[in-house]
């Protein structure tokens, strides 16, 4: 099981998430007990996860890899695994921005899903240069 | 929950495909169920008139709403939107062609003319669906699958063919060329009546000339909703030439009877493979609209 800040976020529950981000900080250790534990109540509460696995946190990859995954998931829906990879390699060459990656992209969204289709995706992935963007953490469950 | 959800744009091919399934299920036991009692005709016709029918009959309209839709996504000048609209011409014939050869050619109950007209049935009617459904529906249908070719080359996924590719053609020319000289020794004259005898062989080959061609262009889109939608119709042409070839064999003593007759089964499933076709790209088109940002992070965490 893993999920995203942006879940706790979406959830309304503010002080877990600000919590979380500290633990992240690692500025306050009584923050970081209290934020661990708010957030596996809230994480327990949106989903069962097993009482004798305790939550971790782990730090999100780098932003501009978080970006390209995230964009070959998405092409993968629609052009599947082979075209969304061969698609998000060409766009890496190009640069690691948003624009950039959703550049080399889109010419083949518009000719598969026609023009509107295509903006709604570039609307949404649009929101990965975002700044806040950088709070995404990972929770999976603890092997220990 | 929000991450078991299942995104509502896949519901309608989900719902397509299981309907297909329970309706395949349904034909398995009316099937066992004539083989077990001493193949009666009654039982054949009850579900051939009907539920087989009314199947059929349901598909093309789905095929044709879904293949409209399709074709309304697309903007002016987009060259999907044009195969898109070969296929709904396609369609329209397509269904066209099926209520004619399966509820106007046919004395059944479901048939208004069966209460009114009774002389009016049969031959008037039967020929002319069965050359609307065959010949002309796979002509369009042939001119929208070149155009989806010309799409993938555009979009530089045109893929080489292989040995087997050319051995599969090499097959499809030979069984169309030995059904070919059967059709025209039994009708050495083409008239309105055996068109559809002389041109559906030669054209179902074409198409699957066309099919083997496009699939591995469509392979290397495998896995994802659009890749489906054009993996569906070449499911569809390979499943009309299964049942075409069945009834070739059936007609000149090639599969004994009633051993053979599950291949009157396939066509059931063609007519579904041809809806899921544009229910996939239709999927594909909304669930672009419909995702949000949310979608994309949790996407990302999993």
């Amino acid at each position: 099981m893993s999920q995203s800040l942006w879940g706790v976020l979406t959830r309304g529950d503010w002080r877990a998430a600000w919590d979380a981000v500290r633990i992240r900080l690692g500025r306050d250790e009584a923050a970081v007990r209290r934020g661990r534990r708010r957030l596996q109540q809230a994480l327990r509460e949106m989903q069962p996860v097993p009482a004798r696995h305790p939550l971790r946190l782990v730090a999100p990859p780098p932003p501009q890899l978080r970006r390209r995954e995230i964009l070959r998931r998405e092409l993968n829906i629609y052009l599947g695994p082979q075209v969304a990879a061969a698609l998000v390699a060409r766009a890496a060459g190009r640069g690691d921005e948003c624009a950039e990656l959703l550049g080399a992209a889109r010419p083949m969204l518009e000719l598969f899903l026609g023009g509107q289709a295509a903006a709604s995706i570039a609307q949404r992935l649009a929101w990965l240069s975002r700044p806040d963007h950088s709070l995404v953490l990972q929770v999976v469950p603890d092997p220990l | 929950m929000l991450l078991s959800a299942r995104p509502p744009s896949l519901a309608l091919p989900r719902r397509l495909l299981l309907a297909s399934v329970a309706f395949m299920s349904v034909a398995v036991v009316v099937h066992v169920a004539w083989l077990l009692n001493g193949q009666p005709d009654w039982l054949l016709r009850g579900y051939f008139d009907y539920p087989n029918a009314l199947f059929l009959i349901g598909c093309t309209v789905f095929e044709l709403i879904l293949c409209r839709r399709a074709w309304r996504a697309f903007q002016p000048g987009a060259p999907l939107r044009r195969a898109w609209a070969a296929m709904t011409v396609a369609a329209a014939l397509h269904m066209t062609g099926m209520v004619g050869s399966q509820i106007l050619g046919v004395d059944s109950a479901l048939n208004p003319l069966h209460y009114w007209h009774e002389a009016a049935l049969g031959l008037t009617w039967r020929p002319a669906a069965l050359a609307i459904q065959g010949s002309l529906y796979m002509t369009v249908l042939s001119v929208g699958l070149w155009l989806v070719d010309q799409v993938y080359r555009r979009a530089g996924l045109a893929a080489a063919l292989r040995g087997s590719d050319f051995l599969l053609m090499g097959l499809a020319v030979l069984y169309t060329g030995v059904v070919l000289k059967q059709v025209m020794d039994a009708h050495p004259r083409l008239t309105l009546l055996n068109v559809g005898d002389w041109s559906n062989n030669p054209l179902l080959c074409i198409l699957l000339l066309q099919a083997i061609r496009l699939r591995r262009s469509v392979q290397r889109t495998a896995g994802g909703l659009i890749g489906n939608c054009w993996n569906a119709y070449l499911i569809g042409i390979f499943l009309t030439l299964v049942g075409s070839m069945g009834l070739w064999a059936s007609a000149y003593g090639h599969l004994p009877y009633p051993e053979g007759a599950f291949t009157w089964y396939v066509w059931s499933s063609a007519m579904a493979a041809f809806t899921l076709g544009p229910a996939y790209q239709v999927a594909a088109i909304r669930m672009a609209a419909e995702r949000d940002a949310t979608d994309l992070t949790l996407a990302a965490g999993r």
